[in-house]
């Protein structure tokens, strides 16, 4: 106690002119000084937007990209990545922008740039997207422009990136998303997203066609959804395939002839490759590369219980959805699913070792060190930038390779059974087509601003067109949504074998950190399959209860 | 007489004193108080607050967002038969068995062969070698022994396979997960732990050394009889950091395997970290959060108590 006052009455002696109100008033000062560097520090950096002040229109458009690592793709862009990957096709070279100084308006961009190179430059990628949107601003005067770079690659990161705006009421114009968001919240007519339909018959304002012309007819379909509304604009085509290393090909004594067609001559390459001493798929065992491999198999076999649930729809809301699922009508112990978890249990074989704790950095770099001979993905996403990495190399004069390509076979009579195979949709490479991505936010709903709207419509069909397109697509390697672009750099024809797209329902698979253990669980043998379907309906039925919650929907689930 | 007057108005002077109120003693110490004020209000905002709110959410239904409706014990009810929640807390008692085994033993054990060593330099040698690791950050030793685990191509793989063995699936394989991720950190060496026990050490006064010397006591018998009860404050804290620390672990595990695979290596920190932020459930994260809180200090209790030796305080007190 002594001390205590000893050392007060010190440090009050080495004040001697600060009177106690003005102590008090710094005291307090600094207090809220540090009370708000502590809360608000960010804010400098990201300015609230202008357009949410007014209540702008919210539209998404969606970069399927972001939704997997390619953001995060290392390496710098050598001269043969941001070469002619694409241009646009002569037919469309008559689309130019053009200046619309009557174009008026603030508009905000909320979207997750890539992760920064290897040697701490700024991605390829996010600089032509900045270039763009520079270009269209000095097209456009009396438009601005700001680019948000929400933190973060996840879809998670991004999630809840929006949820906090949302609740402050304050979402950019536009938001990057991964794909479709809004038919929970369209079933409860509630979504803060405007829909961008009306727009979609009427001319481009610059190409002078309809709109709806400037995508490709089977992704506006499913980017429309069950509600046939277009509330998201892709930027991008989401194709996949098989791309096969031709060196390890031919070690293993396989031709071009040997690309499988069916699911026993699959299983026949994969086994050569193994014999070979070669690992035959460069994937992990994690959650996104499993659902991916599941989903591919499961969508397509399950279209006759999807469309008897659906009442014959592609696309089914979630309130159909939901509703089978709870009343028992739809149910995972069914011969699709188990048909489904089995093909999986036998691709996953052909895994590397201990692929579950892999890394998506990890096979990468199997497959570019030439250990692992397939690669299951898209160009630019799916794990990380492959074909890039690949001109990379041959830049750098190291060791590279020339890539075949197949897609995942038609399920046939004898690997699914006759009902199955007769019964299953065109199989397509993109399961991830057949999952949901939600902003759930069915409590708010922003009122439009005529001008602002105008001006983020203007600046997406601007973005949409086949030369901007082709410009945008260029770093990535990405395949434009445009099918107007010219894909000059042949390997990416090579994503178009398989024309189909997928049938895209909106499969019921729980929450990943929940299903991926159970799932793991029945591939390395922990589990029978009766016990992992037991467990994944119960799963199921926990996620369906969340979404019903958060979604407002009225039905009672188990 | 003249004499015992002075006493009584001493004595009542004090006692005045001693019972000053509250507020006055407050008013008193105003400007030390009002230099603290800044620093309960942090403490309360971002210490307290959180923490309470943790504990009122566990009876809620909270997405963190818009849904936050009262629903009692029913997070506990289901937390109770919650088998992941149950494998997770079978997996970091397995965990914290063993970090009481070698890992915790082996500082104390290099601290006294450094204590013991008769060259000074020798013994700043071994200090600074064994304490250099430490600096390196954890994240880089984790991915560091992600390489050596790599089943494909990883060191450990390499060296069997020269040795004309089976390569071993390490940190992927159900069975050999939660072994692989336990050795990660051997041989348990260095580190501050290391470091304080050795301070301790050395505050142990010569001549109390000297003297058993004297009475003839050999090596072994000073650790035990002296060293080892002089250093039970340090090996009291230890082992209630390594409680604390051991049942609030995940950050490792979700970079190293993400509890995986099939939930071989899932703690109850990650276990409440997916549901949180993958799942978005924070109310059942809270309740997660908050039967761990409780388990940890009863652990810290027991700890207490079983570390509680009067003998051995008794004995300690008296060498000193």
């Amino acid at each position: 106690m002594d001390d205590s006052r000893s050392s007060f009455e010190l440090t009050n002696g080495l004040l001697p002119q600060m009177t106690r109100r003005r102590f008090l008033g710094f005291t307090v000062a600094g207090a809220c000084s540090a009370l708000l560097a502590a809360c608000g520090g960010g804010a400098a950096e990201t300015p609230a937007p202008a357009a949410t002040k007014s209540g702008g229109a919210q539209v998404v458009f969606v970069t399927p990209t972001a939704g997997s690592t390619s953001s995060s793709a290392a390496g710098s862009a050598s001269p043969a990545a941001s070469g002619s990957a694409a241009t646009p096709a002569a037919s469309t070279a008559a689309s130019t922008p053009v200046t619309k100084a009557a174009l008026k308006g603030k508009i905000t961009i909320g979207r997750q740039p890539a992760s920064p190179l290897s040697n701490g430059k700024d991605d390829p990628g996010n600089l032509i997207f900045q270039e763009l949107i520079d270009r269209y601003v000095k097209d456009h005067p009396g438009v601005s422009i700001e680019w948000l770079r929400v933190p973060g690659a996840s879809f998670d990161e991004l999630t809840a990136w929006v949820k906090t705006r949302q609740a402050a009421k304050n979402v950019p114009t536009i938001v990057g998303s991964h794909a479709t968001t809004t038919s929970s919240q369209e079933a409860t007519k509630t979504s803060p997203w405007i829909s961008m339909s009306p727009y979609l018959a009427q001319p481009s304002a610059y190409t002078g066609k309809p709109w709806k012309q400037d995508f490709s007819e089977d992704a506006l379909a499913y980017i429309q959804s069950s509600l046939n509304e277009l509330y998201s604009v892709t930027l991008t085509a989401y194709k996949a395939t098989y791309l096969y290393n031709k060196n390890l090909w031919k070690k293993a004594g396989l031709t071009e002839a040997d690309e499988p067609k069916t699911w026993p001559q699959f299983y026949a390459v994969l086994d050569k490759l193994k014999n070979a001493g070669i690992i035959p798929m460069a994937r992990t065992g994690d959650a996104f590369a499993l659902s991916h491999v599941y989903n591919v198999t499961v969508a397509s076999i399950s279209r006759k219980a999807w469309l008897e649930m659906s009442g014959g729809k592609m696309f089914a809301s979630d309130q159909t959805r939901y509703s089978a699922l709870c009343s028992g009508k739809w149910k995972m112990d069914v011969d699709w699913n188990r048909k489904s978890a089995e093909t999986t249990k036998k691709l996953f074989s052909y895994f590397p070792p201990g692929s579950t704790t892999l890394k998506a950095a990890d096979i990468e770099q199997l497959y570019l060190t030439q250990k692992a001979a397939l690669w299951q993905g898209t160009p630019a996403n799916q794990g990380q930038t492959i074909l890039r990495r690949i001109d990379e190399a041959k830049a750098e004069g190291l060791e590279s390779f020339e890539v075949g390509a197949f897609p995942t076979p038609q399920p046939d009579a004898e690997t699914f059974g006759e009902e199955l195979a007769k019964n299953a949709a065109p199989i397509a490479d993109d399961g991830e087509r057949g999952l949901q991505y939600m902003v759930a936010s069915p409590d708010l709903r922003m009122d439009t601003d005529p001008g602002v709207e105008a001006v983020a419509i203007d600046f997406l069909q601007w973005m949409t067109t086949p030369e901007i397109q082709a410009v945008y697509v260029k770093p990535s390697y990405d395949l434009p949504i445009n099918p107007a672009v010219k894909l000059e750099d042949p390997r990416l024809q090579l994503f178009y074998k398989n024309p189909t797209q997928l049938f895209p329902t909106y499969f019921y698979y729980g929450n990943r950190p929940d299903w991926i253990p159970n799932f793991q669980a029945y591939l390395l043998g922990q589990k029978d399959i009766e016990a992992y379907i037991k467990d994944q309906q119960a799963e199921i039925y926990a996620y369906a209860q969340k979404v019903i919650r958060e979604s407002k929907l009225d039905i009672a689930c188990p | 007489m003249a004499t015992q007057v002075p006493q009584v108005v001493s004595s009542r002077v004090q006692t005045a004193v001693t019972v000053k109120p509250i507020w006055q003693r407050i008013w008193q110490m105003r400007l030390a108080y009002a230099f603290l004020i800044p620093a309960f209000i942090f403490l309360i905002l971002f210490e307290y607050w959180p923490a309470f709110l943790a504990m009122k959410e566990a009876f809620y239904d909270w997405d963190g967002f818009r849904i936050n409706n009262f629903i009692g014990l029913a997070n506990f009810r289901e937390l109770w038969n919650d088998a992941v929640f149950r494998k997770s807390l079978v997996n970091i008692l397995i965990i914290f068995l063993f970090y009481l085994t070698i890992p915790f033993l082996m500082p104390i054990i290099i601290a006294e062969a450094i204590f013991n060593l008769a060259s000074e330099r020798a013994q700043k040698f071994w200090r600074v070698f064994l304490l250099v690791p430490a600096i390196v950050p954890s994240l880089v030793t984790l991915l560091l022994w992600q390489y050596l685990y790599n089943p494909v191509d990883g060191f450990l793989n390499t060296l069997l396979v020269a040795w004309g063995q089976q390569p071993q699936l390490w940190l992927s394989s159900p069975d050999s997960a939660l072994w692989a991720y336990m050795l990660i950190g051997f041989p348990w060496a260095s580190g501050t732990s290391m470091l304080i026990y050795f301070a301790g050490l050395q505050n142990i006064p010569q001549d109390v050394i000297d003297a058993s010397r004297l009475d003839g006591a050999g090596t072994w018998t000073r650790i035990r009889k002296i060293d080892l009860p002089l250093l039970m404050g340090q090996i009291r804290l230890f082992a209630i950091l390594t409680v604390i620390e051991t049942f609030q672990r995940y950050v490792s595990v979700l970079i190293l395997t993400d509890g995986g695979p099939a939930n071989a290596t899932i703690v109850p920190g990650l276990h409440l970290f997916h549901k949180a932020f993958s799942g978005n459930r924070l109310g059942y994260a809270s309740a997660i959060g908050l039967v761990m809180f409780a388990f940890i200090l009863a652990l810290t209790l027991i700890n207490q108590v079983l570390l509680k030796n009067p003998d051995t305080e008794s004995r300690t007190q008296a060498v000193v």
